[in-house]
């Protein structure tokens, strides 16, 4: 333990400064000792000039230059320079782009989406469900649809408000036992109920591209569709594959049917953004068991792996493009993560072998602590390895 | 410290001739680059390793000086200045494509390749002359960032303080730099670090 404290300490300041209450210890550590005396010899040897001298003509020159580079920059600014008549263009030339940025910017953002997360679509589909009708009647059982830029959070508020409206509308949604209205709040106690549903009632789902979501109004549409919709796209998206995945199980095609276009609505868009949007996702081993590799054969979660593994290619291509020389300790640290990511959800052996081989690498330029923790996941990348069928 | 290195006698203040270089002297500020002009290419060649681009580092640091003479004060150390200026120019310049494939020749695989322990035998004087070559080629080897910090610490013997102001890190990025420069440096040099007890 103190020898630990005694090499950080060293490696941190150097040899001659070690704190003397660790004096004792020293005396008695050989290899504290060895630690001190070659880093001691390293900083007396690197104490040593080693730069040459460029000679006294370098010397007598570089002045002479530097004025030389001083005229030239004066010159090329003063060939720049406008005529005083145009000046004013200069002036507010900071104020234009920022106005031309910002209603660029506007003008973005009051565009709609192309793909989005309407919730309400699944959760007619779990009502409709429930209540027999086909979704083509969507519009006779959900009192309103929101367009689909409309934004997840004011979804989720008035999916609370309509809650009663559609099980007023549909009884056989509220007399399901299953159901654990209050327990959980909003939405959730319908989509996530697992109550089996006879196949008979969704018969009439054989086509889902009649679960589109309507065409955006003007009404619908927000002026500014901030990063909210991302980050409570991602919420809806995954309340939504939980749905999806519920609805596999039933291993009826209509309904498998539907749990393929839900997840290609919400998956590619949400799932990608959200990924991006929470950087601990890709580090945290809870995530990881939480969600775990997807072996199952469900086209759903297939998708939903293939998505996150071409945005993992995606952006360790990113950093890797940086020579490593370059990289900061966060883009390594973040690069063994992606590995370890893609190593953990990959189901191909070549991927994991060559995601191993990756992390190894990638763990070599870490020190310490974190060295240590990406070798513990390495590890767990191996054992995983080693379960997978060759 | 940088800066502080004189290359003549009985001259004018430094915050003397950085006013009048303030007021448009140009022999002024001439008078300072030859004052300075030494410890700004020294910080450039321990950053970027071969004389040209210390050489484009040193000249680009003081044309950038000359344009930025009104936002310094000279009741204040140029030297600081200038070394914080010299480390961020020869960054850049690293960074830039037009010079990585240089320095990454140089102090690529070669630089690796020379770390290779050697199997002769040479004297105790041929020995410890290899050994400063191994750790120059190790020191070379190093990130740009790493290299600067431990060589403001060890050659110039900046304090911790002083290297963070200059570098504009803070001083936990420092020690960690510091600490983790040391202990690669220690992994590169390996057995050969006891010939330089």
């Amino acid at each position: 333990m103190l020898c630990s404290k005694v090499s950080n300490w060293v490696l941190s300041h150097g040899a001659g400064e070690v704190p003397s209450q660790w004096r004792g210890h020293i005396d008695e550590c050989a290899t504290c000792r060895e630690l001190i005396a070659q880093i001691g010899a390293l900083d007396g040897a690197l104490a040593v000039d080693d730069v040459p001298d460029p000679g006294t003509a370098y010397w007598d020159g570089l002045a002479p230059g530097v004025e030389r580079r001083i005229d030239s920059v004066r010159d090329r600014r003063a060939a720049r320079a406008v005529s005083p008549r145009w000046a004013w263009i200069g002036r507010w030339a900071p104020a234009i782009g920022v106005a031309a940025l910002a209603i660029l910017v506007a003008r973005e953002l009051s565009t709609p989406p192309t793909v989005t997360v309407p919730l309400e679509t699944d959760l007619s589909v779990t009502a409709n469900r429930d209540a027999g009708v086909s979704p083509g009647d969507a519009s006779e059982v959900l009192p309103t649809q929101p367009g689909p830029t409309g934004r997840a959070e004011s979804r989720s508020r008035e999916s609370e408000r309509e809650r009663p409206a559609m099980r007023a509308a549909a009884p056989a949604t509220e007399s399901r036992p299953t159901m654990s209205a209050g327990a959980s709040g909003g939405d959730q106690d319908v989509m996530h109920s697992t109550e089996p549903t006879s196949p008979s009632t969704v018969a009439g789902l054989s086509n889902p591209q009649e679960l589109q979501p309507p065409s955006p109004t003007v009404s619908d549409t927000p002026l500014w569709p901030d990063r909210r919709v991302t980050i409570m796209g991602e919420i809806d998206s995954s309340r939504l594959r939980e749905s999806a995945d519920d609805e596999s199980n039933l291993a009826d095609e209509g309904a498998a049917a539907v749990a393929e276009k839900v997840a290609e609505l919400a998956g590619t868009s949400a799932e990608t953004l959200g990924t991006l949007a929470e950087p601990n996702r890709l580090e945290s081993p809870q995530t990881f068991r939480a969600q775990g590799p997807s072996d199952t054969p469900n086209v759903t979660a297939d998708m939903r792996r293939l998505d996150e593994l071409l945005d993992l290619r995606r952006q360790i291509g990113i950093i890797q493009s940086i020579a490593p020389a370059d990289r900061t300790e966060e883009q390594n640290e973040r690069l063994c993560a992606m590995w370890y990511r893609v190593g953990m959800i990959a189901t191909e052996t070549n991927l994991v072998d060559s995601a191993i081989t990756q992390l190894g690498q990638c763990l070599q330029v870490l020190d310490g602590r974190d060295r240590e923790n990406w070798e513990d996941r390495s590890t767990q990348l191996k054992n995983r390895r080693a379960t997978l069928s060759p | 410290m940088c800066g502080e290195r004189r290359d003549g006698e009985n001259i004018p203040s430094e915050s003397d001739l950085i006013r009048q270089a303030q007021a448009g002297d140009r022999a002024a500020y001439d008078r300072l680059v030859r004052l300075h002009q030494r410890s700004v290419y020294r910080w450039a060649y321990n950053i970027v390793r071969t004389h040209d681009v210390a050489d484009e580092v040193t000249q680009e640091v003081f044309v950038r000086t000359f344009f930025a003479l009104d936002r310094i004060d000279p009741e204040r150390p140029l030297g600081s200045w200038l070394c914080k200026t010299a480390v961020n120019v020869a960054l850049n310049l690293i960074r830039k494509q037009k010079f990585r494939s240089q320095f990454v020749e140089s102090l690529g695989p070669e630089g690796a390749a020379e770390l290779a322990p050697s199997t002769d035998q040479p004297d105790t004087t041929l020995r410890r002359k290899r050994v400063m070559e191994r750790l120059q080629a190790a020191i070379d080897s190093l990130p740009p960032l790493y290299r600067t910090v431990l060589l403001l610490r060890t050659r110039d013997h900046l304090s911790y303080e002083e290297i963070a102001g200059h570098l504009g890190v803070s001083l936990g990025t420092v020690m960690s730099r510091l600490n983790r420069a040391r202990s690669k440096l220690r992994s590169l040099m390996g057995d050969s670090l006891e010939d330089l007890y």
